[in-house]
């Protein structure tokens, strides 16, 4: 197990250093660029802006300026929001997101997982159908119509949560958390009920079920470490997606996190940006991917015996 | 609007600085002051008893707070509260109104301004604002980073100080006369001037803590303004809060106490909070709930100086031959794109710059489906004739442009029998196609910086970097040279119809659609905003009850 996560681990700067370099010359080859817009610059103010931002010279050179300052740890500056470092905004921004993923992914947990027992536990049931179709509709539903019926019916109706804002752990959390983590409930749903049918079926339960064990202690004892491996799996990309924010929620509930960096930084070719977006989320899919990796070898004993 | 009129008497101005003044209270104080100003004092107790605290709607967070580096709406508006020029805008017809600058005198060649600076004009940290403070903000004005350095252009020797070609400073025509005394020597006479030293760019910032902070001067610990309000907090993206400023000069008649900017994106989301009284003023609509939104009291309508048209790439067929670029124009139904589509008030238009100081626009080509298919048949397509070509409109990804592309594009195919393909593109590379003149037919619009016809006109000067047409007219050029040294109103006005006829009427090289309209929700207990073309709102003057 140690070898192999070594292994693992030598791996990770090289990842990050092939999708730094793919990221940067693929940006650069983007129509248009960050200082164009419907005004023509005066003349002059191009040449000035490139120089000041050290866009000057080939993106060979450029490149290279850029790798020598990222390892110092500085991702430059925003090209958009000009009064702030690339470093500063993810500072800035990425606590909401996280706070915010958190309180989702838990809300989330525990309500798929949950509803995926109950759902494989009354197999083929009224209650199973339900369930499964409600999750249908979770993972189908967009957010941008999800959130504003939240927000019409809690804050507007029913006038008990707050329609927009962010203030740390509070009130203002319920409604985006519930929001962005409908979609990863549902999903965790599915996952949950497809594996306990499968444990369910498999011959050391039916030992279990002979040897007289009551149905409770089979179901906790015996099958649910087994049936929450998909759902342990689909959690290294979950954690790493949900806490690094979604752009519909956030313009939804006001919320400043970082998650419309990721789509906004490509459409301002906030070059610096987008690479400071690009290598955080590589490096938490990484991260997260093997931390997954590990509660496998745990969970289940196949994983890392191989070697 | 007496707009030139008080640029070039200056015994307009003095008489309405110094005689024209009414008794009015203020916080129980009698104080006189002039009658345009004395309309912004509350009557009655009211208001005393309100909560002076604002929270407006600002639809983004702020690229910036550096007035040198800002370029949209939402960043002035902001500024404008932290900020102060030598003259700020009258908050109803936007006539330069007196700002750190209590008078200032024109030479008869309107060539000299002579700013004579307020004694107790402050800083927020309570240091005294001086010229010497105005000659080094505009100097780093000058520096290329800043996008409206044209701004200072009209100044003499600006132009070539900011290429590197005067290296000298001093050669500049900002002169520091004594601490008080700001004399500004154009290197033409300039009609709009006044209007111009009123833009962010012109506001005077502290050199000394930039050099100091660097890019982060702007942040709420660092930053000095001399604007009737200071920064309290900036919490990126979650909202933007300012307090009154002790210092400011005219703190006796700033009312409100309390200012909320908020960043919210979602339009919806910003509606519910201004229908939970958590808004006060929200300046952006969602547009699909136009309809329900009319029918609210607090709903509002008024022009703006800003311009929806199409442009024609005239380096290509078949919009090379002007015959074409005309037929296209008049088989092109604007009321029909405002009255059934739009519907939120815009003003269908046959002209390119909307009515502004003074200017009223020519009629331009009206919507005549025989005389396009004439022109058209003329220009040898039609039946038993060339095929027209199949080309498309582009336009930068949005419902909006897209609904009115599709509109058009059906309006040609009943007029003129042409099938017109549509088609979006992300911003930067629908951009990129307009710069390079590769397209056909693309979505455009332009709103004006100044209260001055020239704002518009002057973009299609031959080569200018917005032309984006390919179009290039001797006559043009040379009637533009013209008015740049025409002082006279209606000369001047004279001269921009005939502008504006050759570029909608005769040569065509833009398709104008509609005037844009500022649209909004403004609570009736919000006091002292006005509507203006600029859709500027000093809160200064604002105040609730």
């Amino acid at each position: 197990m140690f070898s192999y996560l070594l292994r693992r681990l030598v791996f990770v700067p090289i990842i990050l250093f092939i999708l730094i370099t793919i990221t940067f010359f693929l940006v650069r080859m983007a129509p248009g660029g960050p200082f164009s817009s419907d005004r023509e610059l005066p003349p002059g103010v191009e040449e000035a802006l490139t120089k000041r931002y050290n866009l000057d010279g080939s993106v060979a050179s450029q490149y290279g300026r850029y790798l020598v300052k990222l390892v110092q740890g500085d991702l430059g500056p925003s090209l958009k929001q000009k009064d702030y470092s690339v470093n500063e905004i993810i500072s800035n921004h990425l606590p909401p997101s996280i706070l915010l993923g958190i309180t989702a992914l838990l809300i989330s947990l525990c309500a798929g997982v949950a509803a995926g027992l109950v759902s494989a536990l009354k197999s083929n049931s009224m209650l199973d159908y339900s369930t499964m179709a409600l999750a249908v509709i979770g993972i189908s539903l967009p957010v941008f119509v999800f959130g504003p019926l939240l927000q019409t019916l809690f804050s507007r109706v029913l006038h008990i949560l707050p329609v927009s804002g962010y203030r740390g752990i509070s009130l203002h959390l319920i409604l985006p958390a519930i929001a962005l983590g409908l979609p990863f409930a549902a999903r965790f749903a599915r996952l949950t009920r497809a594996g306990m049918l499968e444990i369910l079926s498999e011959d050391f339960i039916t030992t279990a079920r002979s040897k007289g064990l009551t149905e409770r202690t089979i179901v906790l004892r015996h099958a649910l470490k087994g049936a929450l491996l998909p759902v342990v799996s689909f959690l290294g990309p979950a954690i790493a997606s949900i806490t690094t924010g979604s752009l519909v929620v956030e313009k939804i509930f006001n919320i400043p996190g970082l998650g419309r960096e990721f789509v906004e930084s490509a459409l301002n070719r906030d070059y610096f940006m987008i690479m400071g977006t690009v290598i955080l989320y590589g490096t938490l899919i990484i991260v997260c991917n093997l931390a997954v990796d590990i509660v496998y070898g745990f969970l289940d004993p196949r994983v890392g015996n191989e070697d | 609007m007496n707009y030139l009129q008080y640029i070039f008497n200056f015994s307009v101005i003095a008489s309405l600085c110094l005689f024209g003044t009414v008794s009015a209270t203020a916080d129980g104080v009698p104080t006189s002051m002039p009658e345009w100003k004395a309309a912004y004092v509350p009557e009655g107790e009211v208001w005393k008893y309100t909560e002076q605290h604002l929270t407006f709607n600002n639809g983004t967070d702020p690229e910036t707070l550096d007035p040198h580096l800002m370029t949209g709406l939402p960043e002035m508006r902001l500024a404008e509260a932290l900020f102060e020029g030598l003259v700020t805008y009258d908050p109803s017809d936007l006539s330069p109104r007196p700002g750190v600058a209590e008078n200032w005198g024109v030479s008869d060649d309107g060539l000299i301004y002579t700013f004579h600076l307020r004694e107790d004009a402050k800083w927020s940290d309570g240091k005294t604002v001086t010229a010497h403070y105005f000659l080094s903000s505009w100097k780093r004005g000058l520096d290329p980073v800043n996008r409206y350095i044209n701004l200072f252009f009209p100044i003499a020797g600006a132009e070539n100080y900011s290429k590197g070609e005067l290296t000298d400073f001093g050669e500049v025509g900002i002169h520091v006369k004594d601490s008080h005394t700001l004399e500004v020597t154009l290197h033409a006479p300039c009609p709009y001037f006044l209007d111009l030293v009123a833009f962010p760019t012109y506001y005077p910032v502290r050199v000394d803590l930039i050099e100091k902070f660097n890019e982060k001067w702007t942040r709420q610990e660092n930053i000095i303004g001399n604007g009737p309000f200071v920064l309290k907090e900036w919490s990126p993206r979650e909202q933007i809060i300012f307090e009154k400023n002790p210092h400011y000069w005219d703190r006796d008649f700033v009312k409100l106490e309390m200012v909320t900017a908020l960043p919210i994106s979602d339009l919806n989301t910003a509606y519910k909070l201004f229908q939970d009284d958590k808004l006060h003023w929200m300046p952006a609509l969602p547009v699909a709930r136009i309809e329900e939104l009319k029918r609210n009291p607090d709903y509002y309508v008024y022009p703006m100086l800003g311009s929806y048209f199409y442009r024609f790439n005239v380096t290509q067929p078949p919009f090379d031959d002007v015959r074409v670029r005309k037929a296209f124009c008049l088989a092109t139904d604007r009321v029909e794109i405002c009255n059934e589509l739009l519907k939120g008030g815009e003003q269908p238009s046959n002209h390119f710059c909307p009515p502004v100081a003074g200017y009223e626009p020519i009629e331009g080509l009206k919507h005549d489906i025989v005389a396009a298919r004439n022109l058209l048949a003329a220009a040898g397509y039609g039946k038993d004739k060339i095929e027209f070509p199949k080309l498309e409109i582009i336009y930068n990804t949005s419902e909006g442009h897209k609904m009115i592309a599709e509109a058009i594009s059906q309006q040609w195919k009943q007029n003129l029998g042409i099938d017109m393909g549509t088609r979006n593109m992300e911003w930067k590379v629908y951009l990129d196609n307009q710069n390079n003149l590769d397209y056909t037919i693309s979505r455009s619009s332009w709103i004006g910086d100044y209260a001055d016809p020239s704002t518009f006109f002057s973009i299609f000067r031959t080569d200018d970097g917005n032309n984006r047409t390919g179009w290039s007219c001797r006559v043009y050029d040379e009637l533009l040279d013209t008015v740049s040294v025409t002082l006279d109103r209606k000369e001047r006005n004279k001269i921009f119809n005939e502008l504006e006829r050759l570029l909608v009427e005769q040569e065509c090289p833009v398709l104008p659609i509609y005037d844009y309209v500022n649209k909004g929700l403004i609570k009736e207990s919000v006091l002292g905003w006005e509507p203006n073309i600029r859709d500027v709102h000093p809160l200064k003057y604002i105040w609730r009850e």
